[in-house]
């Protein structure tokens, strides 16, 4: 017990003993568990983002002449029962009318005595079951529909947005892996420094007759600590940084990111893992 | 207690130690002295088993180099106090710290460590300077704490590599009298030194010693 007891104390005194490597390693796991957590975060919200900008496509669909409003309501019927289709809104020919003389300032029907506009439709996509060739076969089924005359949908354009979203995507998760790499192996580093910086206590503890676990434990705690406080301050730092940002995101784009639940269950995870790992493999080389 | 037979060690290409063939009994006051390379610290370094023989036996107190189990070194380590020339006192802890961790290390209380400490201090005549740290001790006084670390865990084995050398005469001579005053509370020690200086024999005339002289590895009669 008196054992235990005084290993523990060592351990969180010894923090005390090198304040500097202890700040340096916390700051060290600090910075690393940040950035990590910033493409963590990125990684969780790069399906919102394709999201926001699919929510933006749409697709308008203009009916022959002679449909009447009525006529253009069981088209809409008909495409809302496509896959794919958020919803569809009618603008019926008077609407056309009224919005041609809101943009354009001139009263058609005066000037021709007849409504020349057709009723048509502006259809929502789903954002979240879209593809580019979903989107191909969509259009190709409305086509068909009877009553309908054309279609406006900037295919071209959405197919290169959504090319651009894929590499981005990609590259996202490709940095994330090379992110942890390089975190893994800073704080090993670091960590390892920490102790090297000690083979003269551990050398000393051999001497007197120290077993390999009772010179072991006392760097697990000092290591365990340090991952404990570097993963809640990367924790405080990315909460920070994700509300700061949201804020200017939502006068943006209004758009918000999320922080996942076990963000920082991970980022403890990961600290503890590495710092455990690294203590260990460095004593071991010098015990 | 130490019982050296037919141990040889290289180490080097061409240093290491040849045949040895000695024997300290309990209680017992010996000198392993021989100039620098002579072989004296790989003795010592065989005695608390780092080194381990190419051939030969090491036998210490219960445990044979032959036999002992690596986790089993730990245990003999406690039973031996070393003292050695650049006093390994860690400079990040004050003297009590340095002195009770052995203590620590084999799981003793803190009251008894506090009393254990306290009394070893003022066997080696530190008392006041339990706060200070290493640095802020002369040479003789941080051999001293070095010592008392080495004494604090009553060990039945002192070795005492080179304790004298970065001492003057003076503190080399309280030294002596400290390990004689070890001595005769019925611990072995055995203390190798290259600087067997004339003021030695004067100290230690009237006590019963050994010395074993080693020179290129050789034990020399």
């Amino acid at each position: 017990m008196d054992k235990t007891v005084f290993l523990i104390v060592e351990g969180i005194t010894n923090l005390w003993r090198h304040k500097g490597t202890a700040f340096t390693s916390v700051i060290t796991i600090c910075l690393s568990l940040t950035f990590l957590g910033v493409l963590f975060i990125i990684n969780e919200n790069s399906d919102n983002l394709p999201q926001l900008f699919r929510s933006k496509y749409k697709v308008e669909v203009f009916f022959k002449e002679k449909v009447t409003n009525k006529g253009a309501k069981n088209i809409i019927h008909q495409i809302e029962s496509q896959l794919m289709v958020k919803n569809a809104t009618l603008v019926t020919k008077e609407d056309a009318l009224q919005i041609y003389q809101d943009e354009f300032g001139e009263n058609v029907l005066e000037m021709l005595g007849d409504n020349p506009f057709p009723p048509s439709c502006i259809i929502k996509l789903n954002e979240i079951k879209f593809s580019v060739t979903k989107a191909a076969s969509l259009i190709e089924k409305i086509k068909k529909i009877k009553g309908v005359s054309s279609i406006y949908y900037q295919g071209g354009l959405i197919s290169k947005m959504e090319t651009l979203y894929k590499y981005f995507l990609l590259s996202i998760k490709v940095l994330v892996v090379i992110v942890l790499v390089i975190s893994i192996i800073f704080i090993t580093n670091t960590v390892k420094l920490t102790i090297y910086n000690r083979s003269e206590l551990i050398q000393n503890l051999k001497l007197i007759g120290a077993t390999n676990i009772f010179i072991k434990i006392p760097f697990f705690i000092e290591g365990l600590i340090q991952s404990i406080v570097g993963a809640c301050i990367a924790y405080g730092l990315l909460i920070l940084m994700l509300n700061g940002l949201n804020n200017i995101l939502n006068d943006l784009l209004s758009f918000q990111l999320d922080i996942d639940g076990s963000l920082p269950f991970w980022l403890m995870i990961v600290s503890i893992t590495i710092g455990f790992i690294g203590s260990g493999k460095a004593v071991s080389k010098i015990i | 207690m130490i019982s050296f037979q037919n141990v040889s060690l290289q180490y080097e290409a061409d240093a290491g130690i040849y045949d040895i063939n000695f024997q300290v009994n309990p209680s017992e006051f010996a000198f392993l002295i021989g100039p620098t390379g002579a072989g004296k610290s790989t003795i010592l370094k065989l005695i608390y088993m780092e080194l381990f023989p190419d051939s030969g036996t090491v036998d210490i107190l219960k445990y044979s180099s032959k036999k002992i189990k690596k986790r089993k070194i730990s245990f003999l380590r406690r039973k031996i106090g070393m003292i050695f020339q650049d006093y390994r006192l860690l400079k990040d802890r004050n003297i009590f710290e340095n002195i009770a961790l052995p203590l620590h290390v084999m799981g003793y209380g803190r009251k008894e460590v506090y009393e254990r400490v306290n009394n070893v201090i003022i066997d080696v005549g530190l008392n006041g300077k339990e706060k200070r740290k290493p640095n802020e001790l002369s040479g003789g006084e941080q051999q001293k704490a070095c010592i008392a670390r080495a004494l604090v865990k009553e060990p039945k084995i002192i070795l005492a590599d080179e304790p004298s050398a970065n001492l003057d005469p003076d503190a080399a001579g309280d030294l002596l009298e400290l390990l004689k005053d070890i001595h005769s509370r019925g611990t072995l020690v055995l203390m190798a030194t290259h600087q067997w200086q004339h003021f030695y024999f004067d100290l230690i005339k009237d006590w019963d010693y050994r010395i074993f002289n080693i020179e290129n590895g050789y034990m020399v009669q």
